[in-house]
């Protein structure tokens, strides 16, 4: 409290200030009372792109609910910020009550992507906390973390307390009281911790090890006496019933995602087999049309935005998807409310559904057909045909729109020249079809712009390429050479990802706890935002490893069938065999069907979890029928 | 009906800038629940004109913004819906019915009045701060550098450029300066020029200026711009 006319007096230093400054609306500053567990959630991230974040949204709302806690929020400042600091003396601190991190009980991180490790590193050191679990005092805030990946958070488990593994709406209350009893209790952080280890979905690295080999490969993984072996991930059951705020905070700020946001559907079955979310959140569970209604009505209110954004991993395999955008455009567009869907499948049925929500302003339209070819769409398992796709490409310049994004991977096993050349070719064809439609119609049309992004396949843990070689540089570069080269000219352009930090995201996505001192050593030489392109330097990375005697090819490697990986110490609910059985089945192209509508594929989630897809158009047999 | 709205945006809103500002203005007539007209076309927003911008970094008791609604509500339930509705820093302080086809606000606002609090090396009396701002005002010139982002640096002339200025308290100078589509006076800018002459004014932060508000210049006087003068049709 003491720093806020400091930090207010200052901050017209630096840039956007609003970022830093909190008290939006619906913005929660409960009162410090003693008996209250006291939460700061962190984003490893500028406020922009963590105040778009679901899961946090969700965490704050249910913790704030509680009348024994309170959660504040706080995300990374940017450099000029984190320089400001530094000279003023200003620790960090959360947006609600201006409190330094270090009164806080417990300090959450948010894990949305690995690029965001040098982040953790640099709020934990502006807080006045040392890196290293370790070596933190007795009073010091539990640091616990959770997220998207946390299902190889092996990299940082150094610096972590705690993990939660899993959807925290789950268990997290539960968690934070039992921290609570036991912290009342008079109990050492050890104990404490040894203790909550006995719940489920809670993962204290502390109590695991591994051994490493020569080679940087593990040679086993090791439990601490009397601690289960393995941490199972914890899903929601019931979905339609689980917590989900309305009063969402509205910054002022510009930030990714200024609209409603509704989480129509949890998990995907669609089995494309890079995909990490579509292992880690199975099974898939839908909210029910009149909850998501209701969802709506409340939020408008509260928040006075003028869009509902309905999100999920694949939009429009909600299995009543076409009832409920109808019932939401019916219900608000008088109020001139717009309805944006995320995530389109690459077909005509899609595009129909985009074509129902957005009839005036048609700005562009993404699809992400992900290979160039259909062997390599079959490897992948995509499930998408060159008609669907060209269809769907057709159906969107007849209905007006002139502007394609699609989206594409480079890196893929199997690929080949071959592979890479399909996509610069499938460019071209739909920048020719959409140049026939423009000619042929009566009505006005825009140019015809093709914009084609290509990433690198980073493979995933717990996904069925988890053994798959990355792509070496060169290689990388040959590929981008070709595309850079073949897709020119007025109606293209062209984008691509740093090759350098795709690999370093390579290493980083299936790295193990020898990493933690490397992470340690690039913090230290000044490197912070690595997701943000302007902010990363190769060159401080490369002497990161140097130093710490760690050859980063080595994460990069084609990993043996029998190998035991580092993340293993997690279970997802998915046995291996199931992910090695793809690995091989993509090798032979052999696709296989969403089991929502076809037979199971044996992936054993719904019986690990004992539960059973929750979808809201008809169970299984209805709709294979 | 359409309505001319002050308000205030104080502490906690300082460093939101203009276009936030109009943003949080339609979030809050939505959250309200008013019946505000929208625009035509294909992208229909909320029908709202708001006066010349403040700088980020600025609080202010007197902005003002033009709001049309599809019905006739008493101005005291409509501040009273808007208030409910908002931060407590962007607080509605008066609004006015007004006839539609009136002067926009961003033509008819001329002035800006700032109150600014000084700090000195050395204590001054009030006699000394008024000898001292009678002899910048009498400065035949007040020339000063403008930086403008992305673009170069410029000259300008402070001295056509303030209407008037006088020594409200102790430390406490105010400022009339022009803004709007006929120029514009940063209080940052008017801290140079003062410094040029003395050195023993310290630099400020932006904690120590308050926008009183815009007004209209008539005559010498400043005039709010819900006067009747300027609202009659």
């Amino acid at each position: 409290m003491e720093f806020k006319k400091k930090i207010i007096e200052n901050l017209y230093k630096i840039s956007s200030p609003e970022r830093y400054t909190g008290n939006e609306w619906n913005s929660i500053n409960k009162k410090w009372k003693p008996e209250r567990l006291k939460v700061a959630l962190a984003f490893p991230d500028v406020y922009e792109i963590g105040m778009s974040h679901l899961g946090l949204k969700i965490l704050y709302h249910l913790i704030n609910r509680e009348e024994n806690m309170l959660a504040e929020r706080v995300y990374a400042p940017w450099q000029d910020m984190e320089d400001l600091m530094k000279e003023e003396e200003i620790p960090l601190y959360t947006l609600e009550s201006y409190h330094e991190i270090k009164n806080f009980d417990i300090l959450g991180f948010t894990l949305q992507y690995e690029m965001s490790y040098t982040n953790i590193l640099n709020m934990l050191d502006l807080s006045g906390l040392d890196l290293y679990a370790s070596e933190r005092e007795e009073d010091d805030p539990l640091i616990i973390a959770g997220g998207s990946t946390v299902f190889n958070s092996e990299p940082i488990a150094d610096f972590i307390d705690l993990f939660f593994v899993g959807e925290a709406e789950s268990l997290i209350i539960e968690l934070l009281n039992e921290y609570q009893d036991l912290k009342a209790k008079a109990l050492s952080k050890g104990e404490i911790l040894k203790k909550l280890n006995k719940m489920p979905g809670v993962y204290v690295p502390s109590l695991y090890s591994e051994e490493s080999g020569n080679n940087g490969e593990i040679l086993a993984l090791n439990s601490a006496e009397g601690e289960k072996e393995r941490v199972k991930k914890q899903v929601v059951q019931n979905l339609d019933q689980a917590f989900y705020p309305t009063d969402f905070i509205v910054p002022y700020r510009d930030t990714v995602h200024e609209r409603v946001v509704l989480e129509i559907s949890r998990g995907c079955t669609r089995s494309c087999r890079f995909c990490a979310a579509g292992m880690a959140y199975r099974p898939v569970r839908e909210r029910s049309v009149e909850r998501l209604l209701d969802l709506a009505e409340k939020a408008l209110k509260s928040t006075g935005y003028d869009e509902i954004s309905l999100t999920s991993l694949s939009t429009v395999d909600y299995t009543d998807v076409k009832n409920l955008v109808q019932k939401m455009t019916e219900r608000f567009s008088d109020r001139m409310i717009s309805v944006s869907l995320s995530s389109l499948r690459v077909d005509k049925f899609s595009v129909e559904l985009a074509e129902e929500v957005n009839k005036v302003r048609k700005t562009g339209l993404t699809f992400a057909p992900e290979a160039g070819t259909q062997r390599l769409r079959d490897v992948i398992n995509k499930n998408i045909s060159e008609e669907d796709i060209y269809s769907a490409a057709r159906s969107a310049f007849e209905n007006g729109w002139s502007k394609i994004k699609l989206y594409f991977m480079i890196g893929l096993p199997t690929e080949t020249m071959e592979d890479v050349r399909g996509i610069a070719e499938m460019a071209k064809k739909i920048r020719n079809l959409g140049q026939e439609v423009r000619r042929n119609t009566k009505q006005r049309m825009r140019r015809i712009e093709v914009s084609v992004s290509v990433s690198t396949f980073v493979p995933k843990v717990f996904t069925p390429f988890q053994w798959h070689q990355m792509d070496d540089i060169e290689t990388i570069i040959k590929k981008h050479d070709y595309l850079r080269d073949n897709i020119k000219g007025r109606s293209f352009s062209f984008s691509w990802n740093d090759p350098e930090l795709s690999r370093l995201e390579g290493v980083l996505a299936r790295g193990d706890r020898r990493l933690a001192d490397v992470i340690v050593s690039a913090w230290e030489k000044g490197s912070r935002f690595e997701g943000w392109h302007e902010c990363f330097e190769p060159r401080i990375w490369g002497e990161a490893f140097r130093e710490n005697d760690i050859q980063p090819e080595e994460y990069l490697r084609e990993r043996g069938e029998e190998e035991i990986f580092s993340w293993e110490k997690i279970d997802i609910g998915i046995p291996k065999s199931f992910l090695l059985k793809e690995y091989k089945n993509a090798q032979q192209e052999v696709l296989i069907d969403d089991c929502r509508t076809a037979d199971c594929h044996g992936c054993s989630v719904c019986g690990n979890f004992e539960l059973d897809l929750e979808l809201v158009g008809g169970g299984r047999d209805e709709l294979q029928n | 009906m359409n309505y001319r709205i002050k308000f205030a945006k104080l502490e906690d809103l300082m460093y939101i800038s203009h276009l936030e500002v109009i943003k949080t203005l339609r979030r809050i007539i939505r959250r309200a629940e008013l019946p505000a007209a929208f625009s035509q076309g294909y992208n229909p927003r909320i029908n709202l004109a708001i006066g010349p911008p403040l700088a980020v970094g600025l609080i202010s008791k007197g902005e003002y913004f033009d709001l049309e609604l599809e019905v006739d509500l008493e101005p005291e339930q409509l501040l009273a819906d808007l208030n409910s509705a908002s931060p407590k820093d962007l607080r509605f302080l008066k609004a006015v019915k007004i006839p539609a086809d009136i002067r926009s606000l961003s033509s008819l606002v001329d002035t800006a009045i700032y109150t600014i609090n000084f700090d000195y090396t050395e204590a001054k009396n009030l006699e000394e701060e008024k000898e001292m701002l009678e002899e910048f005002m009498d400065q035949e010139e007040m020339m000063i550098v403008r930086h403008r982002r992305k673009k170069s640096d410029r000259k300008i002339d402070l001295k056509e450029r303030i209407f008037a200025a006088k020594i409200k308290a102790r430390n406490k100078w105010e400022f009339a300066v022009v803004t709007g589509s006929r120029g514009n006076v940063r209080p940052e800018e008017l801290n140079r020029a003062l410094r040029e002459k003395y050195s023993e004014i310290k630099e400020f932060s932006p904690l120590q200026v308050v926008r009183e508000g815009v007004f209209v210049k008539d005559e010498e006087n400043f005039k709010p711009p819900y006067t009747e003068k300027f609202i009659g049709s």
